[in-house]
């Protein structure tokens, strides 16, 4: 019988230090161990069974305090530097687009209230700008965010978990809060409320209005809805495309240094931008499927990620 | 005493996620000290950690139970 808690201490050796290990993780299987032998020795399978599941959430507990207290003693000044600067260039590439982006917006837009507050209106505007200036921030923060190229395989995995999360909370924000901070937007221009379009509609009654136009035999209004409706998905999936785009070129072009790797990452991000706009003229006078049209910036990425991944693999199995 | 010892002791005042961790800051201040203690050879496992206060730490003790009872009568007003 395999002894409990041997997987969980397990679990724990590979983040917390020796003295973490020795003081708080084995007394407590040390004595999840004691209690359940005892438990057993009693023959009470079943309060031995809620000893394990306790003795869990005591463990959990435990792992989050120390491991919260080991990260702080072992961050070093060094490594302290490294994450303050990624994170700055982060918050500056991201933070820029937004206002760049708010600003175009607001410049394009016809006022029919002249009393419309300019800082409402750009509160309205950022969650619909939020998705691409995240994944710009974060292609920047990815190629040049760091002193030297070399990216070890832990910060790449924490790096792609990072643009994981970003694209789950940019779905959030453009399937809940884009369609009612747009039409607030729309409303404020006009002093008065507006019927809802394509990008203020939320999904279900999108869904409605799309098919309802192909009933009505307006298929080009039907595609202009559909285009809007697979935007949302498309445009959130940005910082994990990209993300993945940008750490395929840090690997691949390990030399680059400097206002090199600031032109790449400018490249790409611009790259990203103008298929954006393809693809939106592309829906309007081809018949291709919309979806495709809409993901193909994505996909575009991923095959960019991909070649320069083959690439960097022929050329360190061809060299070793 | 163990850790789960001080646990069942507290009725409940202690909870199993924190009492190590507290007990490790209590010895890094030099009010406990603590030794491993081998495991009975016919159950194995681990070998568990036993907990005793050290003379500073009795003092500790002492000192803070001599301020909580001169206090006491002051909160109950």
């Amino acid at each position: 019988m395999t002894r409990p808690g041997l997987r969980l201490r397990a679990f724990a050796a590979r983040f917390c230090s020796a003295r973490t290990m020795d003081r708080l993780i084995d007394p407590l299987i040390a004595d999840l161990q004691a209690e359940y032998a005892e438990m057993r020795r009693r023959r009470a399978p079943w309060t031995a069974r809620g000893v394990r599941l306790v003795s869990l959430l005591a463990f959990i507990k435990v792992v989050a305090l120390a491991g919260v207290v080991d990260a702080w003693q072992s961050l070093d000044a060094t490594r302290a530097r490294a994450a303050l600067r990624t994170a700055t260039v982060f918050a500056v590439a991201t933070i820029v687009p937004t206002i760049y982006f708010v600003y175009v917006q607001q410049s394009a837009t016809n006022f029919v209230n002249p009393n419309a507050s300019r800082t409402l209106l750009a509160i309205y505007l950022i969650p619909s700008v939020l998705p691409l200036a995240v994944a710009i921030g974060l292609t920047f923060a990815i190629v040049c965010g760091r002193r030297t190229a070399r990216l070890a395989d832990m910060l790449t995995a924490v790096a792609l978990s990072g643009a994981a999360v970003s694209s789950i909370l940019m779905l959030a924000v453009t399937t809940w809060i884009v369609p009612d901070s747009n039409q607030a937007y729309r409303e404020l221009v006009h002093g008065g409320p507006v019927p809802r379009g394509g990008y203020e509609l939320h999904y279900g009654e999108l869904q409605h209005r799309i098919e309802l136009r192909r009933l009505e035999l307006r298929p080009d209004e039907a595609r202009r809805l559909e285009f809007a409706y697979y935007q949302r998905g498309a445009i959130a999936a940005a910082p994990v495309m990209l993300g993945m785009s940008a750490l395929a070129a840090v690997r691949r072009w390990r030399r680059t240094r400097g206002l090199r790797r600031v032109l790449t990452a400018t490249g790409m991000c611009l790259a990203y931008y103008l298929l954006l706009i393809a693809a939106e003229e592309t829906s309007i006078w081809t018949m291709w499927p919309v979806a495709l049209i809409v993901w193909s910036p994505n996909i575009a990425c991923a095959l960019m990620a991909g070649a320069l991944a083959t690439q960097r693999r022929l050329s360190v199995t061809g060299s070793g | 005493m163990y850790g789960l010892e001080l646990v069942a002791a507290s009725r409940g005042r202690l909870k199993r996620g924190t009492v190590y961790v507290t007990l490790g800051r209590m010895e890094d201040k030099g009010y406990i000290t603590s030794r491993t203690e081998p495991a009975p050879a016919d159950e194995g496992g681990l070998p568990r950690r036993l907990y005793e206060p050290t003379a500073l730490g009795r003092r500790m003790e002492a000192a803070w139970a001599a301020a909580a009872a001169h206090l006491a009568p002051g909160f109950a007003r």
